[in-house]
C-alpha cells in the first residue's frame, strides 16, 4: 500500500472512480494502475512563478498528483476541478515524509529529505538539462516564445512522471530538443 | 485567412490555446468543430474542461469560455464524408481527431480541394505531426495507404497530447507567415526516450489519393 503523510489515500476514494477518471492514462503500460497510484501519492511544491513552472504545475495536477503546495492556494482553486483527488495547500502545511518535488529555489524547512527532490532545469541552445537532486542547483533558460516554454514544461512533466513511476532517485539527464 | 480546428479534445484544445496565445485570431478567423460532449475520462488531458462540465457539449463550454475572443467561432457539426463541403473556403485545417476514418475523409477532401492541413497523432508517450501542402508534400494517405482495423482507444497522458497540439499551433503560425519548416517532413517525438526527430516524407507514387 502506498502512503502519503502516513495516511492511505486509497481510503479516501472509490477505486473505480480512479479507474474511470484516468482510464486512458492507466492504459499506458509505463503508467498502469500502480503508476497512477504513485502519482496520486506525490506532492509538488511550486516556489517560483515563471511560465514553465506554472504550466508544469498545471500538468502535474492534470496527470494525477495528490497534493500541490503553493504560496496562495486560492489562485489555484481551478486545478481541483481538473483533478478531484487533488489538495492544494499553503507552503506552511508541507510535511517531510512524502515523495515531494520542489520547483524553484526554496527556503522551506524540510528535515527528512529522503523522498524530496528539487526539479532542476536548464536550457542552452538545443540542450535541455534536467536534474532531480536534494538541493536547488539551477533553474534557468534562454528567452523562448510562450509555446516553446509550454512544450518544455511537457518534457519536464514527462521526466517527473518517469521519475515517479520508476521509483528513481537522484539523477541528471541531457535532452537534445531541436526544432527544424 | 480562415482556419479550421477539427476536434476540441486532447489535441484541439492545446492547438487552440497556442493559436490564441500567438495572436493568430487577431488577423485571421478561427472555427472550431466538435460534436461531442465532455466525459469524465476526458478531463485529465483536455485542458479547458473541468468536472463541472461533464455531460455538456464541448463547443457550448468553449463558446462561454471564449465569448470575448475576436474572430473565433464554434460548430457542433459532426464532420464526415457527407458534409465536408463545410470546409470549402478554409485556408488551413488543423486536424486534431482521434480516429482514422476522419483523418482519411479530411485528407481526401483537402487533397481534392487544395486545402493545406496539419495533422497530429498521439499514443502513450509518442506522437507525430506533419503538414500537407497541395502540390508540395505527401498526403496522409501516401504513408497510411490502408484503413487499419478498428481497435480500442489507446492510452494517453496529458503532456503528450498537449505537446503535439502546441506543435500544431506553432506550425500553423509559421505556415501562415510563410515560414513553415516542416514541409516535406514528419516530426516524430517520444517523451519516454527523449527522441525528437524529423523524418523525410516523400510522395508515394502509388498513393490512391494524391
Amino acid at each position: 500500500m502506498i502512503e502519503l503523510f502516513g495516511v492511505s489515500m486509497l481510503k479516501k476514494f472509490d477505486n473505480s472512480f480512479i479507474d474511470k477518471f484516468y482510464s486512458r492514462q492507466i492504459k499506458i503500460p509505463e503508467v498502469g494502475k500502480t503508476g497512477q497510484l504513485k502519482l496520486l501519492n506525490c506532492a509538488l511544491c511550486l516556489s517560483t512563478n515563471d511560465n514553465i513552472s506554472e504550466f508544469l504545475t498545471f500538468l502535474c495536477a492534470s496527470i494525477g498528483f495528490g497534493k500541490i503546495f503553493v504560496k496562495n492556494p486560492d489562485e489555484y482553486a481551478e486545478l481541483k476541478l481538473r483533478n478531484p483527488f487533488l489538495n492544494v495547500e499553503k507552503f506552511d502545511n508541507i510535511r517531510d515524509s512524502s515523495r515531494l518535488y520542489i520547483v524553484g529555489k526554496s527556503d522551506i524547512k524540510i528535515s527528512n529529505r529522503t523522498n524530496v527532490f528539487y526539479i532542476n532545469f536548464r536550457k542552452k541552445a538545443d540542450l535541455i538539462t534536467v536534474a532531480f537532486s536534494k538541493e536547488f542547483e539551477f533553474w534557468d533558460f534562454e528567452e523562448e516564445d510562450i509555446i516553446t516554454q509550454r512544450m518544455i514544461a511537457c518534457i519536464l512533466a514527462a521526466e517527473v512522471t518517469k521519475h515517479i513511476v520508476n521509483d528513481e532517485k537522484e539523477k541528471i539527464i541531457d535532452i537534445e530538443f531541436k526544432e527544424v | 485567412m480562415k482556419i479550421g480546428v477539427i476536434g476540441a479534445g486532447g489535441l484541439g484544445l492545446p492547438a487552440l490555446k497556442g493559436l490564441l496565445e500567438l495572436g493568430v485570431n487577431l488577423n485571421n478567423e478561427i472555427v472550431v468543430f466538435d460534436f461531442d460532449k465532455v466525459e469524465e475520462s476526458n478531463i485529465h488531458r483536455q485542458i479547458f474542461y473541468t468536472v463541472d462540465d461533464v455531460g455538456e457539449s464541448k463547443v457550448e463550454i468553449l463558446k462561454r469560455k471564449f465569448a470575448s475572443m475576436k474572430n473565433l467561432g464554434f460548430s457542433d457539426l459532426k464532420l464526415g464524408d457527407e458534409n465536408l463541403d463545410n470546409l470549402k473556403g478554409f485556408d488551413l485545417i488543423l486536424l486534431c481527431v482521434d480516429n482514422v476514418e476522419t483523418r482519411f475523409a479530411v485528407n481526401d477532401f483537402c487533397v481534392e480541394n487544395g486545402i493545406p492541413f496539419i495533422e497530429a497523432g498521439v499514443e502513450g508517450f509518442v506522437g507525430t505531426v506533419f503538414i500537407y501542402v497541395p502540390e508540395k508534400t505527401a498526403c496522409y494517405r501516401c504513408f497510411h495507404t490502408v484503413m487499419p482495423d478498428k481497435r480500442e482507444k489507446p492510452g494517453i497522458i496529458t503532456f503528450t497530447n498537449v505537446f503535439a497540439g502546441l506543435y500544431q499551433a506553432k506550425e500553423a503560425f509559421n505556415f501562415l507567415n510563410g515560414r513553415s519548416r516542416l514541409i516535406g517532413k514528419l516530426f516524430h517525438f517520444d517523451l519516454k526516450n527523449n527522441v525528437f526527430e524529423y523524418l523525410k516524407l516523400s510522395k508515394n507514387p502509388h498513393c490512391p489519393v494524391c
